[in-house]
């Protein structure tokens, strides 16, 4: 059970960039969303399992956050990517656009649509 | 602990935020405000363990490029750790290889690459100058001086000659040393000087002041107690008597180099009229190489046919030693790559199994290289480990090899000097290095290039064809090796096995020698007499002339012989031996026609068939008559024995004739004595019964057996060694099939179960493993066999009576490996046949 967890947290992080570099500033609660809705409900995730990624990224300099207030006036935690997080995206992306199957579908659905 | 709690609570508020926010969206939706709550609970996912991934994180440091190596490193530690045995299986099998391979190096470095312990030592040569081709030596007091003042090759030139044999008496003791005559020269060229007292002047040399003896240090501190009043004592040798005035220093002290270690100098001063050979001491100019110095002794000596040797200080020894080393090593390496082919087969099988987790990996971000660079990292850490362990082992292993090298009389002087040094241990940590980087290397590819999706899929078929090509590669590697190995060690225990059962020609067993020593206080009668006193001696011959060589130092004397009444060729030269007429019967030496001689009777000659087939034909030989220059005189054929094999086991056989002893070299005479019993307990007797006459005769005393033992030493050492390599080998080889098959039957329990279902019999399935496995070891010694022919015609001459072609060991070879491989496999093979359909298709 772990272990596919942890896929989809590694898989997860590349989502989570990608959102990111797509929408611009977001909060948790966005970025799920999001994952879901260009997943075509491909994937379910549990919400949960973004903030480990969310956090491993800001330690890692791929993005940072900020409190901010959300559309409906919450305090909430956005994220941005960073340079370093657009870089780290562009290989990746360079090296998933080779594989195939869900990520480079993924990947694919995810270009066609912004 | 405040700046964690910060984070607890802002984490706290951010996940209670999204909480909220699936809330309002169900809310959003029409759904009442606590089934919302629910669902947002649920679509979240366990706050707990979110919480906790995310405090888990926090520990960890953040991967900055500098940091990225340790990460690396501590995974692939990680990974290790998670699978002890895998990684204790390779890292032993490694430092099994690595250990063979840094004892011999260290073997191998003391004897062959250290540098020589004396200043410019690699230019000292020395000279022979006999000219075998022409019987004559060619170096005359004339060619020494122009070589002395003129030479281009040479930057100082002295005459050194070493006498053996000569009985010398300083003090109280007395023995055959060996002196050294030489001019004042060679102190300089070796570089040494007095200790005590001082050396003779090259004043002293020119006026003719030759009365003055330098001992050795050795030989003060061993032979004389070091005692500081041995200035002013007297060397008496022959009819001459020498004044000590010095003793060599502590610092000459170098018992590899034979020329230093003699134990007594004597001032041997040239004259320009001097004619015959004499041997040269030499230190070569810079820039010149031996050949050069060849070249100008040619133009010097008038003498454009003769090859001089010119030799190195330490070139005997080691030439006698490199091949065996090189071969050692050579084997030594061949396990260091058994072990990486093992190692590399092992990872690729774990990494098969492990094919998901490297895939996660890849999902989690990490590129190609990353995996990649983890599993070169496992490797490095692995093959670190290893030599971390070997180097332990090796601790053990070069004292072990010191000691052997040190006791076993195998002549090795340099033996004292093998140690760990710095260049052994960095040789051995540099072939870690290389070895774990060449063992992961495939498999850090292969793993590298896991299409993700196929190995995230439940069930996918987990053995891809590139991994198995790569392992059956590596398992081909393997038994190649192993058939090298053992093909080697195959020939060198039949050489060894043929050496021992070579006939000499004597009757080696109950025959004791009694080596030739001056120094009998009684003479010769006296010791014979003492002789035939000890219990269990039957008969005493004596010998003068030519000597079994194997029975002491090996004399050579010649004699040129003809046929008088057929002259059917030009005379030719053969061993000369001067025996008493038991001789034969003590020696176990029988004959072929005739008999020996009766004391007394006049010029008898007894030949051995060779040189009796040679003067005379076919015809019967007895009664014939053989001219002979030493004795000089024309002498009756009485008999005609086998060819002995005087120059030892492995030597061609010599052409001899015997004749009576000489009379006026008694004193030189062997003593070949037959015995009853066995001959260690009689030899020790014959030793104590000898002690009043002469102390210190132990070491002229020799067993038949004990020569055999002494004179095969080499060979069973190296053939003992090559059968433990051969056997280790072995072993890996076994431990790598029984894996790589086990590993395979476990990655194809389904495929298995498949044709089980589909009315395969175990004993079918059974087969098919074996026969996978046979196959391989197959293709293996299709490999391995003319590897081996290969490298074994690279040392044919060390061989004995078995040549590199010996199609039978091939055939043997061929038989163990595939013995070998059928056992390894069997395991396997019979858990492939009890796998149950049922069971294996659910999983």
């Amino acid at each position: 059970m772990s272990e596919k967890t942890d896929v989809w947290q590694g898989t997860l992080s590349l989502m989570v960039l990608k959102t990111l570099q797509a929408m611009g500033p977001q909060h948790g609660y966005g970025i799920a969303q999001r994952i879901e809705q260009t997943s075509d409900d491909l994937l379910s995730i549990n919400h949960g399992t973004l903030y480990p990624v969310l956090v491993r990224l800001v330690q890692e300099g791929a993005i940072d956050a900020t409190w901010g207030v959300s559309e409906n006036n919450r305090r909430a935690k956005f994220y941005r990517i960073t340079r370093r997080g657009q870089k780290r995206l562009d290989a990746a992306l360079q090296e998933w656009n080779q594989t195939t199957g869900i990520i480079a579908r993924f990947v694919a659905l995810k270009g066609s649509s912004s | 602990m405040f700046v964690r709690r910060t984070e607890d609570r802002e984490l706290a508020e951010e996940l209670e935020a999204h909480l909220e926010m699936l809330q309002d969206e169900y809310v959003r939706r029409g759904i009442a405000p606590a089934e919302a709550r629910r669902r947002a609970r649920l679509t979240f996912g366990s706050l707990s363990s979110t919480t906790e991934s995310v405090r888990d994180l926090r520990g960890v440091p953040v991967p900055t490029p500098l940091r990225a190596m340790g990460f690396v490193l501590r995974d692939a530690y990680g990974a290790l750790r998670r699978a002890p045995w895998h990684s204790a299986t390779v890292a032993g099998v490694l430092a099994v290889g690595i250990t063979a391979g840094t004892v011999t190096f260290s073997v191998v470095d003391a004897v062959l690459l250290r540098p020589l312990p004396i200043r410019d030592g690699d230019r000292i040569v020395t000279i022979g100058s006999f000219d075998a081709q022409a019987r004559k030596g060619r170096i005359n007091g004339e060619v020494f001086w122009q070589l002395h003042d003129h030479s281009s090759t040479l930057d100082a030139v002295a005459s050194f000659m070493t006498m053996h044999g000569q009985s010398s008496t300083i003090g109280d003791v007395t023995d055959e040393f060996p002196i050294a005559h030489t001019s004042r020269d060679a102190f300089n060229i070796l570089d040494v000087s007095a200790g005590l007292g001082r050396l003779w002047t090259p004043e002293e040399e020119a006026r003719g002041e030759t009365d003055v003896a330098v001992l050795g240090y050795r030989f003060w501190q061993r032979d004389l107690g070091g005692r500081p009043d041995v200035l002013g004592m007297t060397v008496r040798t022959g009819d001459r008597s020498f004044r000590v005035i010095g003793v060599l220093s502590a610092a000459s002290d170098h018992p590899e180099i034979r020329a230093l270690s003699t134990p007594i100098w004597l001032p041997g001063v040239v004259r320009r009229d001097q004619t015959g050979g004499m041997g040269i001491l030499a230190r070569m100019r810079s820039d010149r190489t031996r050949s050069m110095v060849a070249d100008e002794l040619r133009s010097l000596t008038g003498a454009p046919e003769w090859t001089p040797v010119v030799t190195g200080l330490l070139d005997e020894e080691r030439d006698r030693l490199s091949r065996w080393m090189w071969l050692a090593l050579g084997a030594s390496g061949l396990l260091v790559l058994l072990g990486c082919a093992n190692a590399a087969n092992l990872m690729l099988s774990r990494s098969i199994r492990r094919a998901r987790e490297l895939a996660l990996r890849a999902s989690l971000g990490a590129s190609g290289r990353r995996v990649a660079g983890g599993i070169v990292a496992e490797g490095l850490l692995l093959s670190l480990a290893a030599t971390a362990f070997a180097l332990l082992l090796s601790v053990w292993g070069v004292d072990l090899a010191r000691h052997v090298f040190s006791t076993l009389p195998l002549g090795i002087s340099q033996a004292p000097g093998i140690a760990l040094n710095g260049r052994v241990m960095a040789a051995a940590v540099v072939s870690a290095i290389l070895t774990g980087v060449f063992f992961s290397l495939v498999p850090a590819l292969q793993a590298s290039r896991v299409p993700v999706v196929t190995s995230l899929k439940d069930g996918a078929p987990s053995t891809s064809g590139g991994r198995g090509r790569w392992r059956r590669a590596f398992l081909v590697t393997e038994v190649a090796t192993v058939t090298v190995l053992l093909v080697v060690s195959w020939l060198f225990v039949a050489s060894l096995v043929r050496v021992v059962g070579v006939d000499l020609g004597v009757d080696r067993s109950r025959l004791i020698s009694v080596a030739p020593r001056m120094s009998y206080r009684g003479g010769v009668d006296e010791v014979l007499a003492r002789l035939h006193r000890v219990p269990g001696v039957v008969d005493v011959a004596e010998s003068t002339g030519a000597m079994i060589s194997l029975f002491g130092s090996g004399v050579w004397v010649t004699t040129n012989v003809s046929s008088l009444d057929a002259p059917v060729e030009p005379p030719f030269d053969v061993l000369q031996y001067r025996v008493t007429p038991n001789y034969f019967d003590v020696a176990g030496i029988a004959f072929l026609r005739g008999s020996t001689w009766m004391d007394g009777s006049p010029n008898p000659v007894v030949l051995d068939d060779v040189v009796a087939r040679r003067l005379f034909g076919e015809g019967d030989p007895i009664g014939r008559q053989v001219r002979a220059t030493r004795p000089d005189g024309v002498h009756k054929v009485v008999g005609v024995v086998p060819s002995i094999r005087a120059k030892g086991l492995e030597q061609d056989l010599q052409m001899a004739a015997y004749f009576p002893p000489d009379q006026r070299r008694r004193g030189f005479s062997t003593l070949l004595v037959r015995t009853t019993g066995p001959t260690d307990a009689i030899a020790a007797h014959i030793a104590e019964t000898l002690e009043p006459v002469g102390p210190g005769h132990k070491n002229y005393i020799h067993t038949g057996d004990e020569v055999i033992r002494r004179a095969t030493m080499m060979r069973r050492f190296n053939a003992g060694l090559m059968s433990v390599f051969g056997l280790v080998g072995v072993l890996i080889g076994a431990a790598g099939i029984y894996a790589v098959t086990s590993s395979v039957v476990t990655q194809q329990t389904n495929e298995i179960g498949v044709r089980m279902a589909l009315g395969a019999s175990p004993r079918q399935i059974a087969q098919q493993v074996l026969t996978s496995v046979l196959t391989l070891t197959g293709a293996g010694l299709a490999v391995g066999v003319p590897v081996a022919w290969w490298v074994s015609r690279g040392f044919g001459s060390l061989l004995f009576g078995i040549t590199p072609a010996d199609i039978s060991v091939y055939a043997g070879v061929s038989g163990i490996v595939c013995a070998v491989g059928v056992i390894a496999a069997l395991l396997p093979s019979r858990r492939a046949a009890r796998v149950d359909p049922i069971v294996s298709l659910r999983a």
